[in-house]
């Protein structure tokens, strides 16, 4: 059995609320996995479920191999690093790092060298006797996952953890989490609602929703191959047409909107002419020409020019279908074909996309 | 003209914190301040003919500490005290942890319960005892209907151990009450973080817990010493002859044996205890607060 952790149909419940339902899951060994979804899908208890702090209603938990339903948080070889960090506030940084250690019973002269190992590792030396109220979020980040790391865990489980800190920090600790973890060779699990630092991170990302685990693939498979609607809708922008198949053409899906467009996508997966699908097409995807422009490649659909949005690396323009549906296209400011900045609403655009570019759904 | 002016700037700047603050001052000083000074002040007379004579001297302080008799009921007074202190420790932590962490749905009925007795008479709290440990008391009805005893127990009360019995169970929600306050405090968060790192629960108590619950047990020492060291109901109903502690003595001086300035010096002395360990106790509690905070 190689899996570190797995989860084999957990299902657990709070009072009638089903928060895991189902949730079937291996982790090997010096694997990233992220688990990601909206808060309430259940990630967080997941989590809670492989650290201990709640019990399974139904299914197995095996940490390395060994079932551990029933083995209290404090023998499970697992170790957490907190979404409040939860450092002890009556120890010092050193304390709190050699914690662990410490109640096992480890000899003092060795837990002082691995302190000292484990705080040059998140680059705190100098911090050591300091106290966690005066130390800043980032700081209090790095103590906790050296604490957490220290006790050199099969298994590191992280629960939000970078959700305090400003945007600037995240990026840096990301890249540093993802390094330590490549360095130490040890499994993380971790759990996000973001779905850029899922992507940035993991190996794999087990997409939640509902308690349920809804996808499970590379950052590549959920981003380019979501499996339904809300993956597709989670992770990254997408766009999104409601309509009806009307033609298959060999290769070829042809959908027809409410308001009489006609789209072209790949035939991925069978699907009947006059079923109910949704045609998703990401913002990145689509190119806009002027409305008498015929030289596009893929497909092009007429729209009408409605808004352009200035993001700086990227500019955002929302276009109207005849239908009045809206279609928002994302670019670079040098990227677009034609001259944004002339556009005036309700100016003809045509909107074309690379047909392998789109997907499509059932309706749900 | 001007003077007038800056008259009515000032009443106006101080008429609302005058008439906020200023009754609770005078309240204090009147019957709190002024009592304490003439206390002090009799102190250093010396009564002659059952009348004080203002006549400045330190002869009370030193009966009152010289003298073997006295010096003995400060002790007793204290021993007691401590005695008092150490044995509601551990109930009082067992309870209010019981009701942070273990009681859940019960945690808010079991504090009801603990602090109602509070509402009923001091008075009347310490007379049940006198009811249950007395010669014909509960106790003793069922030890000799039974016949497990013969005859009546007798050092069941009017001695130190009635009197601790009594003020262990009077003082128990002063203890409780701050011990709960600090353990509801204790963000749920550390506890599992123990536990993550491989603490058994005893562990966790000893290592996270009782540090952060300190200021709690400090609090509570110092209310539970303090209010036993003084106390003299207790003493006077059921402690006897040999549970005679210094409030009593303080307040025979004061009445019966009509010697104000020895019962003011004798209360000075207390109060110079109770202050010097309420000052210790602030001192560690601030210590043990500024590591939790």
């Amino acid at each position: 059995m190689d899996a570190v952790v797995s989860l084999a149909g957990v299902t657990k419940a709070f009072g009638r609320i089903r928060a895991v339902a189902g949730v079937t899951l291996s982790i090997a060994e010096g694997e990233f996995v992220t688990l990601l979804g909206p808060s309430g899908c259940g990630k967080t208890t997941t989590l809670r479920l492989i650290s201990g702090f709640e019990t399974a209603d139904a299914g197995d938990i095996f940490i390395a191999g060994r079932r551990v339903n029933d083995v209290p948080p404090y023998r499970r070889d697992v170790n957490t690093v907190f979404q409040s960090y939860a450092l002890f506030p009556h120890l010092s940084v050193a304390e709190n790092v050699g914690y662990g250690l410490s109640v096992k019973g480890v000899a003092r002269a060795a837990i002082r060298g691995k302190v000292a190992e484990f705080l040059a590792r998140v680059g705190l030396t100098d911090k050591a006797k300091a106290m966690p109220r005066q130390l800043s979020g980032g700081q209090m980040q790095r103590v906790a996952l050296a604490r957490a790391l220290i006790n050199e865990p099969k298994v590191l489980l992280l629960d939000e953890p970078l959700s305090a800190l400003d945007a600037k920090l995240r990026q840096s600790m990301q890249i540093e989490l993802k390094h330590m973890q490549r360095n130490l060779g040890i499994a993380f699990i971790y759990v996000t609602h973001d779905q850029e630092e899922a992507m940035v991170l993991s190996d794999r990302i087990a997409v939640m929703n509902e308690g349920r685990i809804v996808q499970l693939g590379t950052p590549e498979d959920i981003f380019e191959r979501p499996g339904d609607v809300f993956v597709a809708a989670f992770v990254g922008d997408n766009n999104f047409v409601p309509g009806t198949v009307a033609r298959i053409d060999g290769s070829t899906v042809e959908i027809v909107d409410f308001g009489g467009t006609v789209w072209k996508a790949p035939l991925t997966r069978p699907v009947a002419v006059g079923r109910p699908v949704v045609l998703a097409l990401r913002p990145q995807a689509i190119s806009l020409d002027a409305g008498s422009d015929s030289n596009g490649r893929g497909h092009r659909v007429a729209a009408t020019f409605r808004e352009t949005i200035y993001v700086g690396t990227t500019v955002r323009i929302t276009v109207a279908l005849p239908g009045g549906h809206l279609v928002e296209v994302q670019g670079a400011p040098a990227g677009f074909r034609i001259d944004y900045r002339a556009l005036r609403p309700g100016d003809p655009v045509a909107v074309g996309y690379p047909t392998e570019a789109a997907l499509v759904f059932d309706r749900p | 003209m001007t003077r007038r002016a800056d008259t009515s700037v000032v009443l106006r700047r101080w008429r609302g914190p005058v008439l906020v603050f200023g009754p609770p001052f005078l309240f204090v000083l009147a019957f709190l301040v002024y009592p304490y000074l003439t206390v002090f002040e009799n102190s250093f007379y010396r009564v002659a003919d059952y009348v004080v004579v203002r006549d400045f001297n330190f002869d009370n302080f030193e009966r009152a500490i010289g003298g073997e008799l006295y010096r003995r009921v400060l002790y007793v007074s204290a021993r007691i005290g401590v005695i008092v202190t150490l044995i509601t420790l551990p109930l009082a932590y067992l309870l209010a942890y019981y009701a942070a962490f273990v009681a859940r749905r019960w945690r808010h009925l079991l504090y009801f319960l603990v602090v109602t007795p509070l509402w009923t008479s001091f008075l009347l709290r310490v007379y049940v005892w006198k009811l249950i440990l007395g010669r014909t008391g509960l106790v003793n009805n069922v030890l000799t209907s039974t016949g497990a005893v013969d005859e009546p127990l007798s050092f069941l009360i009017y001695n130190q151990f009635s009197v601790c019995l009594t003020l262990v169970y009077i003082l128990l929600p002063f203890f409780f009450l701050p011990i709960y306050t600090s353990l509801e405090k204790i963000d749920p968060a550390y506890l599992e973080a123990s536990a993550d790192l491989g603490a058994p629960p005893l562990r966790t108590l000893i290592r996270v817990i009782v540090p952060l619950s300190m200021p709690g047990v400090i609090t509570g020492a110092i209310f539970t010493f303090c209010l036993s060291f003084g106390d003299f109901v207790a003493p006077a109903l059921v402690g006897g002859p040999g549970g005679l502690m210094v409030s009593n003595v303080i307040i025979s001086q004061f009445g019966a044996a009509f010697d104000w300035p020895f019962g003011s010096a004798l209360a000075v002395l207390v109060l110079i205890i109770v202050l010097a360990v309420i000052a210790l106790g602030s001192l560690a509690e601030k210590k043990s607060a500024g590591a939790v905070a």
